[in-house]
C-alpha cells in the first residue's frame, strides 16, 4: 500500500519569505488528472487583512484562468477574510479545477467553447495538460 | 689709524649710506677733488655711471680716505648705488616734510621715494614730536582725467580730501609748477577709511604711485598707490573717549547726529579699519589678551574655534543656537583653570563636592573676602598664592574690554624720526571709538558680587547657602547704628513662590549653628520697618527668604504711600535672587522692584542666564550695577546693535564674553574635573515619544475643528489679518490640543480654557464660545451615535448568556485570524460568540474601513474581476462566518480577579453587570467593549502604570501636563484604582502650605507597594522642584518649547537620582501635536533664542501656524 499522495507541495522561495512556489495536482476525474500544476503565491504586507496573490505558471485550459495565469476565484477577491489561510485558498484552487464554472468566466473564449461544446473542450483541456503539465 | 675702517666693514657702511641717501644737488660736488676721485674710479670700474660717483663722492668726500672707502663701499654692494639709473629722469619733487628721508630706513619702503606730508585746506597739522611708520598697503584708485607719459613709479602723489563730499579722496599730482592737479580718486570702499583719517592728528599718509602696466591712463582705468602709513604722537595726545563721554555721544548721536559727532564716529571706525587693514589689529574675535588678564579661561577646543571659523564664513547674520552654545561654552570653567584653593564652609553641616566647594571659593572671591578663600586650606603652595595675588589686583579691576592691546608693528631696520619717549612695544585702541592709549585702561569693579550659572541641579542652592553661612556679616561695617539702616548681617534670598519651602528645609539642613537664623518674608509674616528687627540687632536673622511677588506687591505699595518700608527699608548685606532669568524682562514691574531694593552684595542664580535673547542678560547686569553696561545705550550700541544687526559680530562677541568672564560661573554636567570624571555623574536618561492613535470619536471631533480651524485660518491669510486674530486662531489651536487629551475638555467653559493658555487674550471670548458650543454639539452628535450602534441593555444578557454556554472555559481558545492562542486580556469576542485577539480583529477594523475609504474615494467604481481592489460592502464582516460585526457590539473577556479595577478598555458605566457575572464559577466574564474608552492618552497611562504596578511595585512616576483641567480628569480616573495608586496632584492653585503638604506625601514610600503618582501642572512645577524620589515621568502634551519640557525633566533628572529615568510624551499620531513637535524642532535649529526683531518675531509666528496646518 503506497502511502496518500500528497496532492499540494508549497515552497517558500529562498529570497523572499513572503513568495511561495506551489505545484497542484490536477484532481482525478476531472481532465487535469495526471497533470502537475505550477503557481505562485504571494503574501501582501497587509496579509492576513488582504488575501494572497495566487497566479498559475503552467498554461491551463480552464474558463476561470486566464492566458497569464490569473485566477477568478471569490475568496480571492471580495470574499477573502482573515480567518482563511493559504492552506484553504489552495483547496480551493483544486476544487475549482474539479468543477470550472463557465457562467462566471475569466477567459471568455474558453467559456464559450465549454458552454457551446464541452466534450471538445474537456478534449483540448486534457491535451494541454499532457502537453503542458507534465 | 683709528678711525679706519676693516676693509670690508658693511654694517657701517650701509648704515652711513641709509643715513644720507639723498643724492647730492649738482652744485655740491664741483671741484678738483670730484675729479680726481672720479678718474681714480672710472679707472677701475669703467662702468660705473657719474651718478654713482657723484653720490660715492658726496659720501666720503669728507673722510681722510675717501677714496677706498668708497671703492669698498661700492664693491660691497653695488646695488645699493643702482637706483641713480632709474632716477635719472626723475623729476623735482620739492619735499616739504623735514623728515625727507625717513621713508629710506625703512626696507621695504622704495628707497628712492620722497616723502609729502598731505595737506588739506582746511587746517595746518601742527607737527609732530614723533611718528612712527606701521605699515604699507595698495589702494585701487580710478582715473579722472587724460595722463599720458611721465608717469613714474613711485611717484609721490598728494591726497586731499573733497569738501563737498565726504568720501572723495582726491588724488593729486605736483606739476612741475608746483600747481597740484587731480589725476583721480580713490575708490570709494578704500576712501571710507582714508579720508576721515586725513584731516586726522595722529595719523599720516604718505602715497606713491605703484608700477603702472602702459604708460598712460584714461578716465576710469584704475591705477594703484601705495600709501605707507605713520602714527604720530598727536594720536596719543587726545584725550581718551571714555565711557561716560560715549554714553553722553550715543544718546546725542540718537536725538541727532550732529555732523561732529558723526565725525568723532566715522574717525574711529577709520582708524580701526586702517589698523585691521595694516594687520596691527588682528581681525580675529578671539580676544586672547581678555583671557589672560582675567584669568578665567575659556575654553579654547577645536569645536569652539570651528564656530568661529564659521562665523567668519558666514560673515553676517543672526546668532544662531551654535553661537549661543559656543557662548555657553565660553562662559564655562575649564576644571583644569581652577586657580582659587578650596574654601571650607564654616558653620555647614552637608558635604560639598569638590566643584562647589569651587563656586564657593569663587563666590567668596567676588566678594572680595580674601581672608575666607582658603584660609582653612594649608596645602596651598606658593605658586597658587602668588596666582591668587594677581587676581586679587585683577578682581579690583579688569581691562576694559573695549580696548585692544595692539602691537607695534616691528620693522628689520627701524628707526622712528623722535620716537624716544615711548619705549613699550604695544599700545591700546578702543576698538568702538578708535582712541588710543599707550597704557591698559581699566574698568574699576565696583560689583561685589556675580552670576552663579551653573546648570540645573548641580547645586547652586547648597553652594549658595555655603556662601551665606561662612560669611553672613559685613565685617568692615564695625559700629551698627540703626541710623544706618543697614542690616549688616542679612542676607535676602528672592526665591519663586515654589521654593520657598525648598529654600528653607535645605538652609535647616545646611546650617550648623543654632545663632544663625533664616526667617520668612512672606504673606502675613511681612513687616512694617525691618530696620529693628535687622539693623543694630547682632541676633538677626542671617538669611531672609522672600518671593518675587512678594517684592514686587511691596514695590507697588511703596509707590502708592511714598514710604520706604517692608524690605525697602533697609539695605541688605546681600541679595541673591533665584531662577535670577524671572527678572529678565527688564521693563517688568517685579524686575523694577528686585532692582530698586539695596544691598552691598549682589548674587544671581541662573542655570539659564539667556532664555530668550541677548537682552536677559541686560536686566541681570542693571540688577548687579555692573558699569557701563547697565547703561541700557551703552548696552544696545556694543552689544545688542551688533548682534541684531549682524555687523561686527565677532567683536560684540568677544566683548561680550570679555564682560562675562569675570562676573560668571557656569559649569554644566558634562563637564570633568581634575581627574576626568564628569562633575556630576548622573543615570542615564531615555526619552520616548510614544505615538498615540486617535479613537474614532476623538479623530472625528479632531477633523472637524481642524477643517473649522484651517477655514478660518485660510480666511485670516487671504486677509492678511493672521496676526491680528492671532489669539482667535490660538483658541483653535487650544482646541485642538484639547481634543487630542481628552474629548471631556471640550465640556469646559471658556472660562477654564482661558486660564489654561496664557497666550489666550479677552477678546476672542465670543468667537471662542461659539467655537465651544459648536464642538460640544458635535461630539453630543457623535456620542448619540454611538449609543444607537450598542446593543441595548435587554439584548446584552441574553447575549452574554449565550457566549457563556457556548464557551464554558475558557481554555484553549484560538484567534481566527492568526491562529494563535488567545490570552484572557486580549480576548474580543463578536455578537457572532467568534473569538479574536483584540489586535487582529481591530485591525481587520481598520483594514476595512481605510479600504472603504480608498475606494470610495477613488471614483473608479467600475470594478472589473480582475481589479486588484477587492469588492467590499461598507459593512464589515466576520472574518469567520461573514456576519456583519461592529466595534461597539463587541464583548471583551477579564479574568475573574479583575472585580472591576484596572481594565482599560472599560465603560464605567457598566460596571454593574459585572457583579452578576462575578457570581458564576467561570475563570473568565464578559463586558461590553467600549472601543474608545475615556480618552486615548488616559488609556495609554493607564496601561503604563499598570505595567510599573506590576514590576516594580511603590515606585513613584511624575505626570506632566499643561492643563491642570485634564490633570483634573486623569486625577478622577486613577482615583477609580485606588487600591494601585495613591494620586497626588500639584498646581498652580495650590497655596504654599498646600504644595510642601503634596510635596512631602510624594517623598514618603507607600507601604502596600502601591504607585505614587504625582500630577503635576507644567506651569507650576516646571521649574525648581526637586522630585528625585521619582525616576519614571509622562510627559501628557507637547509644550511649544522644547526646553520647557526638558526642565520639567530635570525634576527628576537631576543630582542625587540614583535610578535610570525613563520618560515617556505622549503624542497623538497626525494631530497638531506632532506639528508642535516639528516646531520645537525648528526652534532648536533657528535659535530663536537670540537676535530676532519684532518684525521677524511676527513673521516666524505666521510661519509656525502655517506648519501646524500645513498638509
Amino acid at each position: 500500500m503506497s502511502l496518500p499522495k500528497r496532492i499540494i507541495r508549497v515552497m517558500p522561495h529562498e529570497d523572499n519569505l513572503r513568495y511561495f512556489n506551489v505545484t497542484i495536482d490536477g484532481p482525478s476525474g476531472s481532465p487535469y488528472e495526471g497533470g502537475k500544476f505550477k503557481l505562485e503565491l504571494f503574501l501582501p504586507d497587509d496579509y492576513p487583512m488582504l488575501a494572497p496573490k495566487v497566479r498559475f505558471l503552467t498554461k491551463i485550459y480552464h474558463p476561470n484562468i486566464d492566458r497569464l495565469g490569473r485566477i477568478c476565484l471569490d475568496v480571492l477577491k471580495a470574499n477573502w477574510s482573515p480567518a482563511l489561510q493559504v492552506r484553504t485558498i489552495l483547496l480551493s484552487i483544486q476544487a475549482l479545477l474539479s468543477s470550472p464554472n463557465p457562467d462566471d468566466p475569466l477567459a471568455n473564449e474558453v467559456a464559450e467553447e465549454w458552454k457551446s461544446n464541452e466534450q471538445n473542450a474537456i478534449k483540448t483541456a486534457r491535451e494541454w495538460t499532457e502537453r503542458f503539465a507534465q | 689709524m683709528p678711525d679706519k675702517k676693516p676693509f670690508f666693514d658693511h654694517s657701517s657702511t650701509s648704515r652711513q649710506i641709509a643715513q644720507k641717501s639723498e643724492p647730492p644737488e649738482k652744485g655740491n660736488i664741483e671741484g678738483d677733488d670730484f675729479d680726481c676721485f672720479q678718474y681714480e674710479l672710472k679707472s677701475m670700474f669703467s662702468d660705473i655711471k657719474s651718478q654713482t660717483i657723484k653720490h660715492l663722492y658726496h659720501e666720503f668726500h669728507d673722510k681722510p680716505e675717501a677714496l677706498p672707502l668708497a671703492i669698498n663701499a661700492f664693491l660691497d654692494d653695488p646695488q645699493k648705488y643702482q637706483y641713480e639709473d632709474q632716477t635719472t629722469n626723475k623729476k623735482d619733487i620739492i619735499p616739504t616734510h623735514s623728515d625727507d628721508d625717513f621713508s629710506n630706513n625703512v626696507d621695504h619702503v622704495s628707497k628712492n621715494t620722497l616723502d609729502f606730508e598731505f595737506h588739506t585746506n582746511k587746517r595746518q597739522k601742527q607737527p609732530a614730536n614723533w611718528r612712527r611708520y606701521v605699515g604699507s598697503f595698495e589702494v585701487e584708485c580710478w582715473c579722472t582725467r587724460y595722463v599720458v607719459g611721465l608717469l613714474d613709479v613711485n611717484e609721490k602723489v598728494l591726497l586731499s580730501k573733497s569738501q563737498s563730499k565726504d568720501n572723495f579722496v582726491h588724488v593729486n599730482r605736483v606739476e612741475k609748477s608746483g600747481n597740484r592737479r587731480e589725476i583721480g580718486r580713490i575708490l570709494e570702499i578704500c576712501a571710507k577709511i582714508v579720508a576721515p583719517l586725513l584731516e586726522c592728528h595722529g595719523i599720516e599718509f604718505s602715497a606713491s604711485l605703484s608700477p603702472i602696466s602702459s604708460r598712460k591712463l584714461r578716465t576710469g582705468d584704475s591705477f594703484y598707490i601705495t600709501l605707507d602709513c605713520f602714527v604720530t604722537d598727536q594720536l596719543f595726545e587726545a584725550r581718551p573717549f571714555d565711557e561716560e563721554d560715549l554714553e553722553n555721544v550715543l544718546k546725542t548721536a540718537q536725538h541727532a547726529r550732529s555732523a561732529n559727532t558723526q565725525y568723532a564716529l566715522d574717525k574711529g571706525t577709520a582708524l580701526i579699519s586702517l589698523f585691521k587693514k595694516l594687520n596691527i589689529i588682528s581681525d580675529d574675535s578671539q580676544d586672547v589678551k581678555v583671557k589672560e588678564a582675567t584669568g578665567f579661561g575659556e575654553p579654547e577646543d577645536e569645536n569652539e574655534r570651528r564656530l568661529q571659523d564659521q562665523h567668519l564664513e558666514e560673515n553676517d547674520g543672526a546668532l544662531a543656537m551654535n553661537q549661543l552654545k559656543s557662548f555657553y561654552q565660553s562662559t564655562e570653567l575649564k576644571y583644569e583653570d581652577t586657580l582659587l584653593p578650596d574654601s571650607k564652609p564654616n558653620d555647614f553641616l552637608l558635604e560639598l563636592r569638590p566643584y562647589q566647594k569651587y563656586g564657593l571659593s569663587w563666590m567668596l572671591f567676588r566678594e572680595h573676602e580674601y581672608d575666607l578663600v582658603g584660609l582653612n586650606n594649608p596645602q596651598v603652595t606658593d605658586e597658587r598664592k602668588e596666582n591668587f595675588k594677581k587676581m586679587m589686583t585683577e578682581n579690583n579691576g579688569t581691562r576694559n574690554p573695549l580696548w585692544k592691546e595692539c602691537k607695534w608693528p616691528t620693522f628689520s631696520s627701524l628707526s622712528d624720526d623722535g620716537f624716544c619717549e615711548n619705549t613699550e612695544n604695544s599700545f591700546y585702541v578702543n576698538l568702538y571709538t578708535g582712541a588710543c592709549s599707550h597704557y591698559c585702561p581699566v574698568i574699576q569693579n565696583h560689583t561685589y558680587g556675580g552670576i552663579l550659572a551653573d546648570e540645573m541641579g548641580l547645586g547652586k542652592t547648597i553652594t549658595t547657602l555655603a556662601l551665606i553661612l561662612s560669611c553672613h556679616q559685613d565685617k568692615s561695617y564695625t559700629q551698627p547704628r540703626r541710623r544706618d539702616r543697614y542690616a549688616y548681617r542679612t542676607t535676602l534670598v528672592i526665591v519663586p513662590m515654589a521654593l520657598l519651602s525648598q529654600w528653607e528645609s535645605e538652609f535647616a539642613k545646611a546650617n550648623g549653628n543654632t545663632q544663625k537664623k533664616c526667617f520668612i518674608y512672606y504673606g502675613s509674616e511681612t513687616l512694617g520697618d525691618l530696620s529693628l528687627l535687622l539693623c543694630e540687632n547682632p541676633t538677626a536673622p542671617i538669611m531672609i527668604l522672600t518671593t518675587y511677588g512678594t517684592v514686587q506687591s511691596e514695590a507697588a505699595r511703596i509707590t502708592k504711600t511714598g514710604n520706604r518700608i517692608g524690605l525697602f527699608s533697609v539695605t541688605f548685606f546681600r541679595i541673591i535672587i533665584d531662577e535670577g532669568h524671572n527678572i529678565r524682562n527688564r521693563s517688568a514691574k517685579t524686575t523694577k522692584a528686585v532692582n530698586s531694593l539695596m544691598s552691598s552684595r549682589k548674587w544671581v542664580l541662573t542655570g539659564t542666564p539667556i532664555v530668550n535673547r541677548l537682552d536677559d542678560l541686560y536686566s541681570l547686569f542693571v540688577f548687579l550695577d555692573l558699569q557701563p553696561w547697565a547703561k541700557y545705550i551703552i548696552w544696545r550700541r556694543f552689544i545688542t546693535e551688533p548682534f541684531d544687526q549682524g555687523r561686527d559680530l565677532n567683536n560684540a562677541f568677544a566683548l561680550l564674553k570679555s564682560i562675562l568672564n569675570p562676573i560668571i560661573l557656569r559649569r554644566t554636567k558634562d563637564q570633568k574635573d581634575k581627574d576626568g570624571n564628569l562633575l556630576v555623574s548622573l543615570p542615564s536618561r531615555e526619552i520616548i515619544i510614544e505615538r498615540l492613535k486617535f479613537n474614532e470619536k476623538e479623530e472625528a471631533l479632531y477633523n472637524h475643528l481642524k477643517a473649522k480651524a484651517i477655514t478660518v485660518l485660510t480666511e485670516n491669510l487671504k486677509a492678511g489679518l493672521v496676526l491680528k486674530n492671532y489669539s482667535s486662531i490660538l483658541t483653535h489651536l487650544l482646541r485642538l490640543r484639547q481634543v487630542c487629551c481628552h474629548l471631556d475638555l471640550m465640556r469646559l467653559s471658556f472660562k477654564d480654557m482661558l486660564n489654561e493658555d496664557e497666550d489666550l487674550k479677552e477678546s476672542s471670548k465670543l468667537l471662542a464660545d461659539q467655537a465651544v458650543d459648536e464642538s460640544f454639539r458635535v461630539l453630543q452628535d457623535l456620542e448619540k451615535e454611538e449609543e444607537k450602534s450598542k446593543i441595548s441593555s435587554e439584548q446584552l444578557l441574553a447575549m452574554k448568556n449565550e457566549i457563556y454556554q457556548s464557551y464554558p472555559d475558557f481554555d484553549g481558545i484560538e484567534c481566527a485570524i492568526c491562529t494563535g492562542p488567545i490570552e484572557i486580556e486580549t480576548c474580543v469576542i463578536t455578537e457572532c460568540k467568534h473569538c479574536f485577539c483584540l489586535g487582529c480583529l481591530m485591525e481587520h477594523f481598520n483594514f476595512q474601513s481605510r479600504l472603504h475609504t480608498s475606494i470610495s474615494a477613488s471614483n473608479n467604481l467600475i470594478q472589473s474581476p480582475l481589479s486588484e481592489a477587492p469588492v467590499i460592502s461598507t459593512e464589515v464582516l466576520c472574518p469567520v462566518c461573514r456576519h456583519p460585526i461592529h466595534k461597539n457590539r463587541l464583548f471583551k473577556t477579564f479574568k475573574p480577579e479583575f472585580k472591576g479595577c484596572s481594565s482599560i478598555k472599560v465603560d464605567d458605566s457598566n460596571a454593574f453587570l459585572t457583579q452578576i457575572d462575578s457570581t458564576h464559577a467561570r475563570n473568565y466574564y464578559l463586558r461590553p467593549f467600549n472601543t474608545c474608552g475615556k480618552s486615548s492618552k488616559t488609556n495609554a497611562l493607564l496601561s503604563h502604570l499598570q505595567q510599573i504596578y506590576e514590576e516594580c511595585p511603590g515606585d513613584h512616576v511624575i505626570v506632566f501636563s499643561q492643563f491642570t483641567t485634564f490633570l483634573d480628569l486623569v486625577e478622577k480616573e486613577l482615583r477609580s484604582y485606588k487600591s494601585k495608586f495613591r494620586t497626588l496632584k500639584f498646581d498652580g492653585r495650590m497655596n504654599v502650605d498646600q504644595r510642601q503638604a503634596t510635596l512631602n506625601e510624594f517623598n514618603t514610600k507607600t507601604v502596600d507597594g502601591k504607585i505614587t503618582v504625582l500630577l503635576i501642572s507644567l506651569k507650576a512645577g516646571g521649574v525648581g522642584l526637586n522630585l528625585t524620589i521619582a525616576s519614571k515621568a509622562f510627559l501628557l502634551d507637547p509644550h511649544w518649547n522644547n526646553a520647557t519640557e526638558f526642565q520639567a525633566i530635570d525634576r527628576i533628572h537631576r543630582v542625587g537620582q540614583s535610578k535610570s529615568v525613563k520618560v515617556v510624551r505622549f503624542i497623538m499620531e497626525g494631530s497638531i501635536e506632532e506639528r508642535m513637535l516639528k516646531i520645537q524642532e525648528r526652534k532648536n535649529q533657528l535659535g530663536e533664542a537670540l537676535s530676532m526683531n519684532d518684525e521677524e518675531r511676527r513673521k516666524k509666528k505666521v510661519e509656525e501656524i502655517e506648519i501646524l496646518f500645513a498638509d
